[in-house]
């Protein structure tokens, strides 16, 4: 977790958002438990998961739309108890943008300005003027929202929510609505506009891969806790759980029983075929809270599929070709091993038989079971 | 925003709490208009001598003039003397007989000529049938008082009817003052709910289910029978016991279309009233209220049983109403609703048709404006006791403007209170539509005998004015309404909105008049014409409030000249049409069709 220790704030300076412990119960159902994290000023933090998982939720404690069941919000250290949304110097945009119907495009985004003055002395106008080009819809203002693609309403929706220079952007599913195209080309402005700005956000999705594309660090939750948090390399390469390794991107997860635990390698006699051994790199000490990893110990690792070797002979697998997706760029080949299913990149033609293999550093032991 | 600039803070610490302020003051008003005076009544009806009793009520129950041949039954006389008279289908003579009996027959007419109404709006397309299908919304704005001086100006013995029957040579016949009178009052009344309520389900009903069951091997009349009717008769059910409930609480046709011998509860009470036998006016009136919410009740029972809505993904065609061949399946429905159309015809437009030519017209039989000129006479020869027309119109305005600036702010504020979600919100909901099912008698009464006569307090006398207790039952009365257009707009608006605007720095009160009025305001206005048209019509509390002061209005300067003098009526009659169809375009052009909120 080299990454973040080096965001890791001075004692002094309290972090823009802060969550501890906070659940959220709807009579009978927990939509969130137990959820504790930190934002740090200028940082742009994702809560990624499936869906129902707790993130719009989580997003709603932040704005003060809900209230914590127990646990405690903050915003710039103050506790947020019984503040109300428009006390807490937020922005939101909403998955459906939620423009005002009756108002154009200028006075949508002039709306937050109604109650703040415009930052840096600027008058309203110069302001949403300002907006109009940062979000790159100059000459619009008088269209009416309904008039807009959704691209462009999207848009207005983050000006809007930008007007006023709040201090915490919260996003929930801005993306969802557009195509693919034109969500990996909104991303990117998007990241732009935020380092610009310098504006904590807080970013809601349920696409995995957008989440580790635009984000600082990213919070992967399940069932409404935290699986994880990590930079997006951390989350990609070194997943804490058997749910994140899987959640995030295409992997292989294999469990097995430590034969011997030398300086630098484990040797692992594979839950799948009891006669294969195979051989992989040690994990740094300390990574597993019970202890160092000792014989006779059932662990979880994992390979992601371009790490898979195809005709390889190291830790050798012996599988055949069930069925083959093209992909553009590469062909992605599912394997019966064993009657495990495994995915790999390479060139094959189904039934075909075929001996994986892969490097022991491609490896990572995610937990001890 | 900075939290810590001064120049908003005290601003914003009134905004953060403006909707609570309003909720509070919401509830005291409901207290105050509503729950204190119907308690009052309660009191008076239970509290005799300073003891809690049911003697009363006991009383009602065993007095015959009351309850006929049950309370012969509840006083002890044999079943077998009494039976006979109970199988019968005579008129009852007992007045709660009587009024459950021309509530039935009511009820019966007004389905037999709703029904056709909606099957005529529901299947067949055709010149103004858009029109026809807001006029259906017609009978919440018309106050009774005005149908009944349309009938009395269709049946006098110079009226349209008989002059027209006289013509043929037939005739005359003598309606007023008869059970039929009130009845056909009634129907015109009621029948245009019962299509409403039932045109709702036959819009609904799904086109697709239909052609099912014919591609199934279902003939036409079949497939109504299993797949229309059933979606149909729950809708009738509750038209007809609407119609049931409203004609059993009847008072003001009654009152001018009735004599001594037609005597229904709510006329009776009013008469109780007028002899200042207050509490057994007011035991007279719960029994009714008791009646009604039991009927109610058990319809609403009945209805949680059937709930079958399926709103149609898409409704039946509608045809042409010229017919496309002439074959016998063609001819015979058209010809029936041209039967239909004609007695239509008769039933709801001669009335008013005849209000506006008695008004003009003299006696003889000549044109004259002299009734609008008496109308603007401020001083009317004879006694000073007399009522006077200027004042009446005056008043009526008056009281409809002060009604407004009371029952829109809270119904609005009554409206975001049922729509948010949170726990007891059913509760609220009772609590605030309540004045819906009570009597503007029994508000009236309770006006009368609580504030207006003066509460005890502390030693001081509280008295409020008879004007501010007849705004206080106006508004109590129109304010659900303003509930009923505004509350399903708020309903369907995307909850984000307001959210939206809150991030941004808006209070809870601001976000509402910023962005959640200005995109419902169809409904606010509409809501406001209801409360004026509501307001200008009511009868039955401003006639127990008026009585003896200077207050009267319009309907009940109707009342009083009725009897005197049917071309003064007329003539105000014709004002308060004019005022209430004003208010009805309102209501049509800006959301009395409002997702056919259950009106
Ligand atoms: N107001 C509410 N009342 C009852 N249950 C709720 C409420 N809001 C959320 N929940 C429940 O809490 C859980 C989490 O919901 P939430 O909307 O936070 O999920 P999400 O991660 O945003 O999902 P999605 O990706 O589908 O938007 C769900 O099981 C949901 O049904
Ligand atoms: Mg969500």
């Amino acid at each position: 977790m080299a990454d973040s220790d080096e965001r890791r704030l001075s004692a002094d300076q309290s972090p823009a958002i802060s969550l501890d412990g906070v659940t959220r119960t709807y009579g009978a159902t927990t939509a969130v438990e137990e959820v504790s994290f930190a934002v740090s000023e200028g940082e742009f933090f994702t809560l990624v998961g499936p869906s129902g998982c707790g993130k719009t939720t989580t997003l709603r404690l932040v704005g003060g739309f809900e209230q914590p069941t127990d646990g405690t919000v903050q915003l710039s250290g103050e506790e947020m108890v019984g503040v109300p949304p428009e006390e807490r110097d937020i922005g939101i945009v909403f998955q459906n943008y939620a423009l005002f119907p009756h108002m154009n495009v200028r006075e949508n985004i002039a709306y937050g300005l109604n109650f703040t003055d415009p930052p840096d002395g600027q008058t309203k106008a110069e302001r949403v003027e300002e907006l109009l080009s940062l979000v790159d819809l100059e000459g619009m203002g008088k269209r009416d929202p309904d008039n807009l693609s959704g691209g462009q309403q999207q848009r207005v929706a983050l000006a809007r929510a930008l007007a006023p220079g709040p201090s915490v952007l919260l996003l929930d599913e801005p993306m969802s609505a557009l195509d693919a195209e034109l969500r990996e080309r909104l991303r990117v402005e998007l990241k732009d506009i935020q380092q610009t700005l310098g504006v904590t956000t807080l970013y809601v999705t349920h696409d995995q891969e957008e989440a580790l594309a635009i984000s600082d660090r990213v919070a992967v939750m399940r069932d409404g806790r935290i699986e994880q948090i990590g930079t997006p390399r951390e989350i990609y390469h070194q997943p804490a759980t058997r749910f994140v390794a899987e959640f995030i991107g295409d992997n292989n997860v294999f469990d097995g029983e430590l034969v011997t635990v030398q300086e630098e390698t484990l040797t692992v006699r594979l839950d799948g075929n009891r006669s294969t051994v195979v051989e992989i790199e040690r994990p740094e000490q300390g990574t597993f809270s019970a202890g160092p990893l000792q014989t006779g110990d059932h662990i979880l690792f994992c390979i992601r599929p371009e790490s898979l070797l195809v005709d390889h002979g190291e830790n050798a697998l012996e599988a055949t070709v069930e069925s083959t997706e093209f992909l553009g760029g590469t062909t992605r080949i599912q394997l019966d091993w064993n009657g495990r299913t495994l995915l790999v990149h390479g060139d094959k033609t189904v039934g075909e038989q075929t001996t994986i293999g892969f490097d022991p550093a491609a490896a990572h032991v995610i937990e001890r079971l | 925003m900075s939290p810590s600039d001064p120049r908003r803070t005290v601003r914003d610490r009134i905004e953060r709490r403006a909707l609570a302020v309003l909720a509070v003051v919401t509830t005291l008003l409901l207290v105050g208009m509503f729950y204190y005076p119907v308690g009052a009544v309660f009191r008076e009806a239970f509290i005799v001598d300073g003891r809690a009793t049911l003697g009363l009520f006991l009383e009602f129950l065993r007095d015959p003039f009351y309850f006929g041949d049950l309370a012969r039954l509840l006083r002890g006389d044999p079943l077998r003397e009494v039976l006979p008279s109970l199988l019968s289908f005579e008129r009852p003579s007992s007045i709660v007989g009587f009024t459950a009996y021309q509530a039935f027959l009511s009820t019966i007419l007004s389905v037999i000529l709703g029904v056709p109404l909606a099957y005529l709006l529901a299947r067949y397309e055709f010149r103004g049938r858009r029109t026809l299908r807001s006029l259906t919304i017609v009978p919440f704005v018309l106050p009774s008082i005005l149908v009944a001086v349309g009938f009395r100006a269709t049946f006098s013995t110079n009226g349209p009817v008989n002059t027209a029957l006289g013509f043929f040579g037939l005739g005359p016949v003598e309606l007023l003052f008869t059970l039929e009178a009130i009845v056909i009052a009634h129907a015109f009344y009621n029948a245009p709910l019962v299509a409403r309520v039932t045109l709702a389900a036959w819009e609904s009903v799904d086109a697709s289910a239909i052609e099912t069951a014919r591609s199934l091997g279902a003939g036409p009349f079949r497939a109504f029978r299993d797949v229309v009717a059933p979606q149909l008769y729950p809708s009738v059910l509750m038209g007809a016991t609407l119609t049931f409930v409203f004609t059993f609480g009847t008072f003001p046709i009654v009152l001018a279309l009735g004599d001594a011998s037609l005597m229904t509860v709510e006329v009776r009470v009013f008469r109780l009233v007028e002899r200042f036998d207050y509490a057994e006016a007011a035991a007279l009136a719960i029994i009714e209220l008791a009646i009604s919410l039991t009927i109610l009740y058990g319809y609403l029972r009945y209805e949680a049983k059937q709930t079958m809505q399926s709103r149609g993904a898409r409704p039946l065609p509608r045809r042409p109403l010229r017919p496309p061949a002439l074959t016998a399946r063609e001819l015979v429905p058209r010809i029936g609703l041209g039967v239909y159309s004609v007695v239509a015809f008769v039933l709801f437009v001669v009335p008013m048709v005849s209000l506006v030519i008695a008004s003009l017209t003299t006696d003889g039989g000549s044109w004259t404006l002299d009734n609008y000129r008496f109308l603007l006479e401020r001083q009317v020869e004879g006694a000073a006791f007399q009522v006077q027309p200027w004042p009446a119109i005056r008043n009526s305005l008056l009281f409809g403007v002060a009604t407004l600036a009371v029952a829109l702010p809270m119904g609005i504020t009554v409206s975001v209170l049922t729509t948010r979600r949170y726990r007891g919100r059913k509760v609220v909901d009772v609590i605030a539509m309540a004045p819906l099912a009570v009597s503007g008698l029994i508000v009236g009464l309770g006006l009368l005998r609580g504030p207006v006569f003066g509460i005890e307090f502390g030693g001081y006398r509280l008295i409020i004015g008879g004007a501010i207790a007849i705004v206080a039952a106006h508004a109590v009365a129109a304010y659900p309404f303003v509930v009923r257009t505004v509350a399903p707009g708020l309903q369907n608006l995307d909850p984000r909105l307001v959210e939206s605007a809150r991030s941004l720095g808006a209070s809870r009160a601001r976000a509402l008049v910023d962005i959640e009025l200005p995109l419902v305001w169809p409904g606010v206005v509409a809501g406001a014409a209801f409360v004026f048209a509501i307001s200008i019509g009511e009868f039955s509390a401003t006639v127990l409030l008026a009585t003896g002061t200077d207050q009267f209005t319009m309907p009940i300067a109707i009342e009083r000249f009725i009897g005197r003098r049917l071309g003064p009526a007329t003539a105000m009659g014709v004002v308060l049409l004019v005022v209430t169809s004003l208010s009805f375009i309102v209501i049509d052009r800006l959301g009395g069709e409002q997702r056919n909120g259950g009106l």
